[in-house]
């Protein structure tokens, strides 16, 4: 009877094991997210140094990029270990309304302009982009929402998504598509991006937001302004050099071919905007790029490929290749 | 022995527990044909056709049953009895979710959300908010920068704009 009592406790302490260890995993995942944002500044500032000595070095820029990063993440990592099992600080940031994740958004934009060009003068362009971007946002999660998709003249490939919907595009990137179902397969990532909300989890720890329950004019003067400049400065930082969590970009990979497959269009066109971007990575400017702002491009590709299996009728669904090389060519 | 009795016993209950997860979880998957509306502008058609009449806008969650599936089109009826035709990305085999907050993570874990409620929903927006202007001036922005932000922001996509665009390109429920 003794031994079937020890077997029994021992059976039960398994299963506490077991529930210790699914807790401690998503505490550490959750530490882990709570790190990376800490440590965004920190990566940034030694990421810059590192690249300009790699360069001066004689290095070029593929290897200073690598080089750069590999010391930066280390530094970020070290940062990170110092300020780990601060989950609290989460916990009270409140609740942030719609205007106030648009007005982040906005600033942001703003910044945007300033770091990688004005908009493409050309409204007819923008108002086709735009459409476009709108066909896809109703079959995306979170279709309550108004979005605005802008293209701005840059020499880099990039794209990405400021919280409340507002999505920017590098002239570059779209000058590199070859039909419509690759923009709208863009624009359907950046929209998952809004949709999970990914940016905005990034300013939970923000003290800006402690004893403020929305951004308002009188909120944005004196000391919370400057914490409010604050908040936009690591946000830039987060969007247009360190980029977003490796498992936010494969969970937007997928809901926005999920997106694309739904408006109607081939969702393949996002691998074929991936494999294009592969091919361009060894000549291209890396710094604020989606070469360095997004992982390891033939990890996604790999990905989306296995998420093609789900839409075995996708072979002839709409690329639109004609009306996008119309609108392509507004492109200065 | 007895200890012998007592590993066959705590095998055979994860053995059962295990079995217990296959069949609820398979009595999922496998679920009677029910369907929801998870896209914003669904239509239910009288025939299986982008051009036939609309016999009423279904909002996003709305439950259907599935008659019958045609190419990319869906048979289906709703909770009120009428019978009509569905495209295809406009319906899911899981119901919408409200919200992204709803995901769960670090949101549900922390009681933070967004409120949506407060969201402009037609596609209009209003411009460049006074607390942006605020900040563009505390940074120090450009106000050619503000200018042309408010612009874009303005723009206006109506839903007319997004159904020719998708007939015109033969796109989704215009698809032949």
């Amino acid at each position: 009877m003794s031994s079937c009592r020890e077997i029994n406790i021992k059976f039960f302490r398994l299963l506490l094991i077991i529930f210790v260890f699914f807790f401690l995993a998503g505490f550490n995942g959750f530490g882990d997210l709570l790190g990376n944002i800490a440590t965004q500044s920190e990566y940034n500032n030694v990421y810059k140094k590192e690249y300009k000595k790699a360069l001066k070095k004689g290095m070029s820029e593929r290897d200073a990029h690598r080089h750069a990063t590999k010391i930066a993440e280390q530094s970020a990592e070290k940062k990170k270990s110092l300020i780990g099992g601060i989950g609290d600080v989460l916990s009270s940031t409140g609740e942030i309304d719609y205007d106030s994740e648009f007005a982040i958004g906005q600033s942001l934009a703003l910044e945007g302009f300033g770091r990688y060009g004005l908009p493409v003068m050309n409204m007819e362009l923008q108002k086709y982009v735009n459409t476009v971007g709108n066909a896809v946002v109703r079959n995306s999660s979170r279709s309550d929402i108004p979005y605005r998709f802008v293209i701005v003249k840059s020499s880099l490939y990039n794209a990405f998504a400021c919280p409340g919907g507002i999505i920017f595009l590098s002239s570059a990137l779209v000058k590199s598509m070859e039909d419509e179902s690759q923009l709208a397969s863009v624009l359907a990532h950046e929209i998952a991006h809004v949709s999970h909300k990914h940016a905005l989890s990034s300013i939970k720890r923000a003290k800006f937001f402690d004893g403020v329950g929305k951004i308002t004019v009188s909120t944005m003067k004196g000391n919370k302004g400057k914490q409010f400049q604050g908040l936009i400065g690591n946000l830039q930082t987060v969007l247009f050099d360190r980029g977003l969590d490796k498992s936010m970009e494969f969970e937007a990979d997928i809901s926005g071919m999920e997106a694309t497959y739904r408006t109607g269009y081939d969702p393949s066109a996002f691998i074929d905007v991936l494999t294009m971007l592969q091919n361009k990575e060894y000549n291209a400017s890396k710094a604020g790029s989606w070469f360095s702002t997004h992982p390891p491009l033939d990890q996604r590709i790999a990905k989306c490929r296995n998420q093609m299996t789900l839409y075995r009728d996708s072979q002839n669904m709409a690329t639109v290749k004609d009306r996008f090389l119309k609108y392509r060519a507004m492109i200065p | 022995m007895t200890f012998k009795y007592c590993r066959i016993i705590s095998t055979r209950f994860l053995l059962t527990l295990l079995f217990f997860f296959l069949i609820t979880g398979n009595a999922t998957y496998s679920a009677d044909p029910q369907i929801w509306v998870v896209s914003k502008g669904a239509k239910l058609k009288a025939d299986k056709s982008a051009t036939s009449d609309t016999l009423m806008k279904l909002p996003i969650g709305t439950e259907l049953n599935v008659i019958s599936i045609e190419g990319k089109w869906y048979h289906i009826e709703t909770s009120t009895g009428t019978q009509g035709w569905i495209y295809r990305g406009k319906v899911s085999e899981t119901p919408p979710l409200e919200s992204a907050d709803e995901g769960g993570g670090l949101e549900s874990l922390f009681g933070s959300t967004i409120e949506v409620s407060s969201a402009d929903t037609s596609r209009s927006i209003r411009g460049l908010s006074p607390e942006v202007s605020e900040y563009a001036k505390n940074s120090n922005t450009p106000v050619k920068y503000q200018k042309l932000l408010d612009r874009l922001l303005k723009l206006e996509i109506t839903d007319n704009e997004i159904e020719s665009l998708l007939q015109e390109g033969g796109i989704g429920e215009y698809s032949q």
